[in-house]
Order: structure tokens, then C-alpha cells, then sequence
């Protein structure tokens, strides 16, 4: 170590004074000069090496760096300005507490960012986005928070020790200000959970408990280092870098913070009493909303589980339930809120993977299918169906096996539609491997038994109505840790008549569910019965059933489950009469009997659209598929658009017609979640305003119920001869206001398509030519001579189904109650009935129910007696024809 | 010839030259004091020292002519490294410009003046 003699150090120190004068006087920085001088005459003097410097050193040096010798002098001088350095060198050690300190203060934000990146990924509940507010809103947050970890890494470096190079400071200094105001905004919306942090502190000391409590700490101990070390990396007048990073973060995060209060304020406008507030509202989340901020909130699960708050939240003072947040979101988006891909395909699994399940299930035991549990997942699904073309009719049943793979049991919900005019007729439940068949009872006596026996936690199944050719099914418990369920519909459809020989038929689909079907390999389908039944697509494989019968089958892709699929085509035979004998009253039969009418135009066609989001397409297409012209008939088109109802005058169905479609389409804003009761409504009194109108309603699904249905139906059911209404749904989905549209006649479901086209094409065909297809089905004691006998449990069902029908469309109490007693007789779910399978016969007898009897049971399979029935009931018509051709 | 005239003049000259040799050096890259007082004493008749170096340098800073910056060294001390800013580097083209423009007028003075 090299020690100065005193008289070495004085005139080092005078000579360097008068060079720092003589430097001022020249317009130069006296310190920065005298420290420059000196750091010079200290590294000459090291190189000498010298143990002692002593005048005649500090002499030479000075000479040789060309800096005045000042001449000895007896009077003290002037003691020279202690010169500071223009930047103090790093220090290699700081002593421990500062390096230890400098080390948590990279190490604990590290820590807590990448646990809550974690929890983010995740969903762990043990992290601050449960416990207090989420802290990472969007990955450009956890990009700032990121700085702080980094910027005091660099500081720990410096500490310890190791030089940061060079050509990273100005980086540095721009990062140091963006860690910085990082730090502050945290340490501002943690001050409220201060507290509890400081007291987990304690416990983590005391008791050695985790880390959870260090998460709050984490700015205020990055800010500590950031503080500690900030100007290790800065010279004098360099803090321009760091005051750009802090700018720079804060209007970043305050920009971010906008978009909160945006959302803040478009959910009070939209939850406002004032129709067109709410109007203002939900444009205005459309537009400048955060989409995942109202989302999170939609969940409804307390953003503090400690009741401490984002203090910068401006939604912390938001009040709504999270049903009215849903409803909202709806509106202003037009998806569910559980749904986290903003596009949003409407049909297939394209979104499976974006749906956000989760694991407590709040719609337990209740009437609605709600959210997607995690854990429960449909495992196989197969339909076997069997058509009567001659009675114009089919069967078909869905088997459906759950599979559960969460720690608790799971109630497997859905709602699914029927083909159009199909009537639940069998419902069936595996319990230890037996089949146990569903008592059809009213629908409020089958779903109290059902909620009783859930609450028992055992095994029943229901199945109810819940809109116009739709039921909702659930079953409980779908057994945990890897459990399997298994149950089986029966749906008795009546076939879509096309022509006097040809009819079609369509399959069931889930509109809304609460499972899963990532497990799901395909969907299994076998239809047989019909001589020449045609199928689009490729999967198909013809094939003959042991009783000789022709049959399609295909292991279809799963999303068919959803979308569906083109429907299936069959010829029949052009038969006037057939009767078959009631399973149920032995002593009747019914006789269904066939005509074709010639039938008058429609005067008048409204068509009311749906300008919800993903709309536009699916529509253009479907309007593409009308015909260019109707002589005779007018038509008119409303719209539920952008929160508003637009409409256009009816005008002649002729050349031009269309492409003014085209042009009040290309007017419309498609948008959101769009209320259609009002657009309905004007089509139906557009329509009212012509004798013989009706309604073709083109819409998508509605998650959300957006104002009654009331209105309509009073329309509806006082004027039973009023415009008739035909509902198209495009997109898997459920509505909620076709939900309120059930028992009315004036009301027909022509089904829920992928694509519209194809049925509106085929709807307009047979309405152009002019014709209708009847099919009446009536009960009688005696059968009328000459009619053709069939076996078949099935025209029985459909023609109490239609009676059920008619009963509930009086809407008098005493004809309900008929229908309810009438549906219960024949097992089916109707409106006013429903089915229940329970585990044991003493839950049946202890809810007053009765399950159906193995004997009256449909089937698939028919018996080998009724296809020679069939055969020789084909073989007397063709005689007949055969016959009045030749007298003719 | 008066030696004292010729010595005057050339340490005016080196006065009013130094600035700009030191902005020349320093546009060719950044470099510490020690190493430009090098680069400068290889102008014939422009020897500085230190002790003149240092305070011409701090002038220039405090004109926001050149930065500074710090490096540490594992082998001595830290060193201050001086480079050009773009107001330098402003400053330097003008005086280059100047310089040339007035070395050519000098050289035009020598040349006989043309009758008319």
C-alpha cells in the first residue's frame, strides 16, 4: 500500500488548486479538472510503484503532465477544495446488508412475477390475482413489471462487484425509469393489503409459512433496491434516459388504466333504467371497453378474497350482480363471457379449447345448464335411429356416457333440440350395469323428486322441455376420479315431409352443455329402415341389419354433436292411409292418414333478421338461397340491429327484390349480442297487416335474455290465425327468448342448421309450387276398411304428442291439465311433463312416480313381423294403385 | 527575425488550432485523456500536455461538445472516456469548413496580385 508524506499531499493539493482556478478563469469546471488532474497523478504514481510518495515524486509527476509546480511556501495554504470525482467509482464491496439487500430486491419481484405468471397459467387460488386483484391484467404488465427484477439484478452485479458493461448503461437508465415508476403504481395499489402483508410477514418469520405474503412486499423491495443503486448507472446530466423510462412506464400504465375506466364507465351507462342510456352503454363497451376486464367480472368470484381492493381499480366501486354483468357482456359482445377467443366461431370445436371452465359448479341441481365445469367431459356418443317412411315417422335413441375426471362428483347437464316436431318419448339410466327406464310424470313432481335424490347425492336423471323442440337434460353424479355415467333418450320424430315421396330427417344436437367433448372420438350413427336413405358426405357406409333391413351408418366427426348434419333423405311411398295399433290403450288405434293439398301462397313473407356479431355471412349466404322471385307474394325484412329495430316496406317478391335485400343488409351494423324480441315483434305485426303472411325469423343463438317474450305471445295467442312464424336458427347455441316461445301454435322451429340454405331452400321450394303435405294422425276404436295395418309403437306417441299440442294451445287450465295426464299416459316430455330415472323403486314410490314398463318401451330394432307387415301393408297399396290405373 | 515574434505567433497558432485537433481525434473514436494527449502531440509543433489537455476538454463538455463516460478497469483505475456529440460533430464541420476556407484564402494571398 502506498503511503503520502504529508508535505507530498500539500502540494499536490495547492498545485492542483491553482490548476482548477486557472481552469475557472478559462471557462473550465474547476472540480472536473482538479479530479481529472489528480486521478492522473495517482495512476502515474502507481506506476512507479512507490512506497512512499514523498514532494520530489509528486514533483516529477506534476511536471510531467505539464501542470504548474506551485513554490514551497512557510504559510499554510489554503487548503485545496477536496475534490469530488465526477462519478464516485464502484465500490466492490458495500458491506452484506446492502448485498443481501440488493439481492432480494431482484430476487422477491422475480419471484412474485413469475408465481402469478404461474397462477395466471394455471389458476392456482393461492396467489395475489385471487386473493387481491390480478396484477397482471395483460402481458405488456408483466413485461414493465419484469424491469424491476432486471434493472436491480444489474445494481446486485455492480454491488458485488462485477462490472456492467459499458454499452448497456443508457439501457439501463432507460430501464431504471420504468422500474421505477413501476414500483410507485404497485406500491400505490398494495398499499391497501399493506398490512396483511406486513403481519404474513411475521408469520413467515414465526411459523415458516410460505411466501404468499411477500407477493404485496415485492414493489416496495424493488423500490428499495432501485433507490439503493441509482447512480451507479448515471453520470452527471445523464438522467434524461431515466426520466424518458419513467415517463414513458407511467403514461403506459395510465393508458392501460383508461382502458378501465372506460369499461367503468360503459358498464354504469349500460346498467342505467334509461332504455337508451343502456343503448349508449353497451356501444360504447362495444367500442372502447375491455373485453377480459368485464369477462373477469362476469365470474362473479370476489376479486379479494380478504375484501382489499385494487385502490386504482375503477371497477372496485362496480355493484352489478354478475348475472346483470353477463346480460351486459351479451349485448356488448354478442358471445358468452366464459368464451375467451374474441372471434368467436359460432359452430364447431374450433372454440373448445378457448372455453374457460370452472370448478365449482354453481348450477347444481338447478335449471339452467350455466358455465362449463372442469373435469366433465362427454366419452361416446351413438344414435340409432329407425325410420317408418309409410307413417312418416322416425325413432331415435341417443345413448350419451359422461366421464368425470375432477376430484368431486358432477351433474352433467344440456340442452339439446330435437329434429323439428320430435317428442322425448324414453328416457333410460345404467345403474350398475342395469337399465332403469324414467317414470314421465308432471314437470314440476319429476323435478322435485329429481332435486330430492340430488341432494341425497344419488343417481337420477331428468329430462325436461324447455322451448319449442328443445329439452334440457341433467344427471347426477357423474362419479369423480375418472366415474362414468351413462344414459339413452328416445326421440319419436315425425319426418319432414319434402314431396308426397320424400321425406327428410334431421338429428339431435346440444345447444348448450356443460361438459366438454375434448374426449369425444366420434359420433356413432346407425339409421336403418328405409329402402333408399341418402346421406351427404362421405363418412356413410350402407350396410344391411340382421333382419334384412337397409341401413346407413358413420362414425361421424364430434362435431356433428353440434353442428349436425345435412339432413337424411328417403323416398317413400305415396300411401293415403295406415293404421297401427296404441301400445298404450290397447282398445284404440290410430289411423294416419296422408294428403296434399294445393295451397295458396303466402301474401306476404317477412323475413326478420339477426344482426348479432358473425351474422352477416351466414345470413348473406341464406338470403342467397331464395328464389329471385314469388309471383304473387310481397316481401319485407326487419332487422335487430346495432340496439335498434330497422325495417323496410313490403314490396312485390319480383326482380330487384333481392338485391334490395342485399342493399338494407349492407346498411346494417352487425354487432353484439342484439335483442330480437322487438325485430319480431314489427315482422309479425308487418305480416298481421296482410291476411295469409307469415314470419321467417333467421337469427343465431342468444345466450342472454334481453326483454320478454311477452308481448309476442299475447300476439300470438290472440289471434290463433295470425302470421305464422318459422324460426331458423343458424349456429349451435341456446335462446333464450325461443326458450319463452314454447306451446304456441302460430310458432313452428324449422331447426337449428350449420348453414341456412339448404332449408330455406327447400322451405321455399315446396311453398313456391304451391303445396302442402298434411299428415293427421287420429285415435279411433275401429279401424276404417281398406287401411293399410302397421306395426308401430311410434304413430301412437306422435299422435298424442300433437293432441298434448293442441290441448296447451287453448290455454285453459282444465285442457292443461289433459294435456299433462295425456303426455304422462303415452311417456312423453312435454311442456307440461317430464321424465325422471331414479336409483331406486322406493324413490319412485316415495315421489309418487311409476317408470315406464319394459313392454311399452320403444325400440330401434323393429320386430321381424312388423317388416313383413310393412312389406305386405306396400304390396296391397301397390295393388290398389295398380288397380285404379288400369280403370282409368 | 525576432525569435520571440515566431514563438508568440506559434503558441497563438497552437491556441487556435488545439481545439480543433482535439475534435479531429476525438471524431475518429471515443478515446481517454491520456491516449489523446498521444494522438495530438503526433501534430508537428502541436505538443500538449495533460495539464492543458484536461481543462480544454472540460470547456468542450460544458459547450455539449463531447460526453464523458466512465469505464472501469480490472487492471488500474477508472478511466474517463471522451467522445463527440451530434452538436459536436456540428461544431467540427463548421470549423473544418472554416479552416479550409481560410487556409485557401491565406494560399490566394500568396499568389501575385493580377494586373486588371
Amino acid at each position: 500500500m502506498t503511503h503520502w508524506s504529508a508535505e507530498a499531499k500539500k502540494l499536490l493539493e495547492r498545485a492542483l488548486l491553482e490548476a482548477g482556478r486557472k481552469a475557472a478563469g478559462e471557462g473550465a469546471d474547476a472540480d472536473e479538472v482538479i479530479g481529472d488532474l489528480r486521478l492522473r497523478v495517482e495512476q502515474e504514481l502507481a506506476a512507479t510503484a512507490v512506497e512512499v510518495v514523498a514532494t520530489d515524486d509528486v514533483a516529477s509527476v506534476l511536471t510531467k503532465l505539464g501542470v504548474p509546480t506551485p513554490a514551497a511556501e512557510e504559510a499554510t495554504p489554503a487548503t485545496a477544495k477536496p475534490a469530488e470525482p465526477p462519478v464516485k467509482p464502484a465500490k466492490k464491496h458495500t458491506g452484506c446488508l446492502l448485498t443481501a439487500g440488493m439481492f432480494l430486491s431482484w430476487f422477491v419481484p422475480c419471484v412474485a412475477l413469475a408465481w402469478e405468471v404461474l397462477a395466471k397459467l394455471t389458476d392456482i387460488e393461492l396467489s395475489c390475482r385471487i386473493l387481491f386483484f390480478d396484477p397482471l391484467p395483460s402481458w405488456f404488465h408483466a413485461l414493465l413489471i419484469a424491469t424491476v427484477p432486471v434493472v436491480n439484478f444489474a445494481g446486485w452485479r455492480q454491488v458485488c462487484g462485477s462490472a456492467w458493461p459499458a454499452r448497456y448503461r443508457p439501457v439501463l437508465r432507460v430501464l431504471w425509469g420504468v422500474a421505477l415508476a413501476v414500483s410507485l403504481w404497485y406500491g400505490i395499489r398494495f398499499v391497501a393489503v399493506l398490512p396483511i402483508a406486513l403481519i404474513g410477514l411475521v408469520a413467515i418469520i414465526y411459523f415458516g409459512l410460505g411466501l404468499l405474503a411477500l407477493l404485496p412486499l415485492a414493489p416496495y423491495i424493488g423500490l428499495g433496491g432501485l433507490l439503493a443503486h441509482h447512480q451507479r448507472f448515471d453520470e452527471p446530466g445523464q438522467g434524461r434516459g431515466k426520466l424518458a423510462g419513467f415517463t414513458g412506464a407511467t403514461l403506459a400504465l395510465l393508458a392501460m388504466l383508461a382502458s378501465s375506466f372506460a369499461t367503468a364507465h360503459g358498464l354504469r351507462l349500460a346498467a342505467s333504467e334509461e332504455p337508451a342510456e343502456q343503448v349508449r352503454g353497451i356501444q360504447f363497451l362495444r367500442q372502447w371497453g375491455d373485453r377480459s376486464l368485464l369477462a373477469d367480472r362476469c365470474f362473479g368470484a370476489s376479486r379479494s378474497e380478504f375484501g382489499f381492493g385494487d385502490l386504482m381499480d375503477p371497477l372496485r366501486a362496480i355493484g352489478h350482480t354478475p348475472d346483470e354483468l353477463q346480460r351486459i357482456f351479451y349485448r356488448a359482445y354478442g358471445q358468452p363471457f366464459y368464451m375467451t377467443s374474441a372471434a368467436g366461431k359460432r359452430n364447431g370445436l374450433r372454440g373448445e379449447r378457448s372455453r374457460v371452465d370452472v370448478a365449482f359448479d354453481r348450477g347444481q341441481g338447478g335449471d339452467n345448464v350455466g358455465q362449463g365445469v372442469s373435469g366433465l367431459s362427454l366419452a361416446a356418443s351413438r344414435i340409432d335411429g329407425q325410420v317408418e317412411p309409410a307413417l312418416a315417422s322416425a325413432y331415435l335413441e341417443w345413448t350419451l356416457e359422461f366421464a368425470n375426471s375432477a376430484s368431486v362428483e358432477r351433474e352433467a347437464r344440456a340442452q339439446i333440440a330435437l329434429p323439428p316436431g320430435g317428442v322425448v318419448s324414453r328416457l333410460t339410466l345404467w345403474v350398475n350395469g342395469e337399465e332403469r327406464e324414467a317414470a314421465f310424470s308432471g314437470k314440476s313432481q319429476v323435478k322435485a323428486a329429481y332435486q330430492k335424490v340430488v341432494q341425497a347425492r344419488r343417481d337420477p336423471v331428468l329430462v325436461t322441455s324447455c322451448g319449442e323442440d328443445r329439452v334440457m337434460m341433467q344427471c347426477f353424479p357423474v362419479p369423480r376420479d375418472g366415474g362414468t355415467m351413462k344414459v339413452r333418450l328416445g326421440i319419436t320424430v315425425p319426418l319432414d315431409l319434402l314431396s308426397a315421396e320424400s321425406a327428410s330427417l334431421r338429428l339431435p344436437v346440444f345447444l348448450e352443455r356443460n361438459f366438454n367433448l375434448l374426449r369425444l372420438a366420434h359420433n356413432d350413427v346407425w339409421i336403418e329402415g328405409a329402402a333408399d336413405l341418402r346421406a351427404d358426405g362421405a363418412d356413410w357406409i350402407a350396410a344391411t341389419n340382421k333382419a334384412g333391413a337397409v341401413a346407413l351408418h358413420g362414425s361421424l366427426a364430434p362435431a356433428t354433436v353440434l353442428e349436425g348434419i345435412a339432413p337424411l333423405r328417403m323416398k317413400r311411398e305415396a300411401g293415403s292411409s295406415f293404421v297401427c295399433p296404441d301400445p298404450i290403450v290397447k282398445t284404440q288405434t290410430i289411423v294416419t292418414q296422408f294428403a296434399v293439398h294445393t295451397a295458396a301462397p303466402p301474401a306476404r313473407i317477412v323475413f326478420a333478421l339477426d344482426a348479432s356479431v358473425g351474422m352477416k355471412e351466414p345470413l348473406m349466404k341464406a338470403l342467397a338461397a331464395l328464389p329471385a322471385r314469388w309471383p304473387g307474394a310481397e316481401i319485407a325484412w326487419v332487422a335487430a340491429a346495432n340496439e335498434a329495430v330497422a325495417s323496410s316496406s313490403p314490396r312485390p317478391w319480383d326482380d330487384g327484390a333481392l338485391d334490395d335485400v342485399g342493399r338494407f343488409m349492407g346498411g346494417l351494423a352487425f354487432g353484439g349480442g342484439q335483442d330480437n324480441a322487438p325485430a319480431l315483434l314489427k315482422a309479425w305485426d308487418l305480416a298481421a297487416a296482410r291476411p295469409h303472411s307469415l314470419v321467417v325469423w333467421l337469427h343465431g343463438p342468444g345466450q342472454e335474455l334481453i326483454s320478454s317474450a311477452d308481448a309476442l305471445r299475447q300476439r300470438m295467442e290472440r289471434s290463433p290465425g295470425g302470421p305464422r312464424v318459422h324460426d331458423i336458427q343458424i349456429g349451435a347455441g341456446p335462446h333464450r327468448l325461443v326458450e319463452q316461445l314454447e306451446s304456441l301454435s302460430g310458432y313452428r322451429g324449422e331447426g337449428v342448421v350449420a348453414e341456412a340454405s339448404g332449408v330455406l331452400k327447400d322451405w321455399c321450394a315446396s311453398r313456391v309450387a304451391g303445396l302442402s303435405y298434411d299428415v293427421v294422425r287420429t285415435r279411433v276404436e275401429e279401424s276404417p276398411p281398406g287401411a293399410v295395418r302397421v306395426d308401430s309403437p311410434h304413430a301412437a306417441r306422435l299422435w298424442a304428442w300433437t293432441e298434448v299440442q293442441t290441448l296447451l294451445d287453448r290455454h285453459v287450465p282444465v285442457e292443461t291439465e289433459k294435456a299433462a295426464q295425456l303426455a304422462a299416459q303415452y311417456y312423453l316430455v312435454t311442456p307440461v311433463s317430464g321424465a325422471v330415472v331414479l336409483e331406486t323403486a322406493q324413490q319412485f314410490a316415495e315421489a309418487g312416480l311409476s317408470p315406464m314398463s319394459a313392454s311399452v318401451a320403444t325400440v330401434v330394432v323393429p320386430e321381424p313381423a312388423t317388416v313383413l307387415m310393412a312389406l305386405f301393408g306396400a304390396a296391397v297399396l301397390g295393388l290398389r294403385v295398380w288397380r285404379r290405373r288400369r280403370r282409368s | 527575425m525576432d525569435a520571440d515574434f515566431l514563438d508568440n505567433w506559434l503558441v497563438q497558432a497552437r491556441k487556435g488550432l488545439l481545439e480543433l485537433c482535439v475534435l479531429n481525434a476525438l471524431s475518429r473514436g471515443e478515446c481517454y485523456g491520456y491516449e489523446l494527449c498521444r494522438q495530438i502531440e503526433e501534430v508537428p509543433g502541436l505538443g500538449v500536455t495533460e495539464g492543458t489537455l484536461y481543462p480544454l476538454l472540460s470547456r468542450l463538455r460544458l459547450a455539449g461538445l463531447v460526453t464523458t463516460r466512465l469505464v472501469e478497469s480490472t487492471d488500474g483505475p477508472v478511466r474517463k472516456y471522451y467522445q463527440l456529440t451530434p452538436a459536436g460533430r456540428e461544431a467540427l464541420r463548421l470549423m473544418n469548413d472554416h479552416m479550409e476556407r481560410m487556409q485557401q484564402g491565406a494560399v490566394r494571398l500568396r499568389r501575385p496580385r493580377s494586373t486588371p
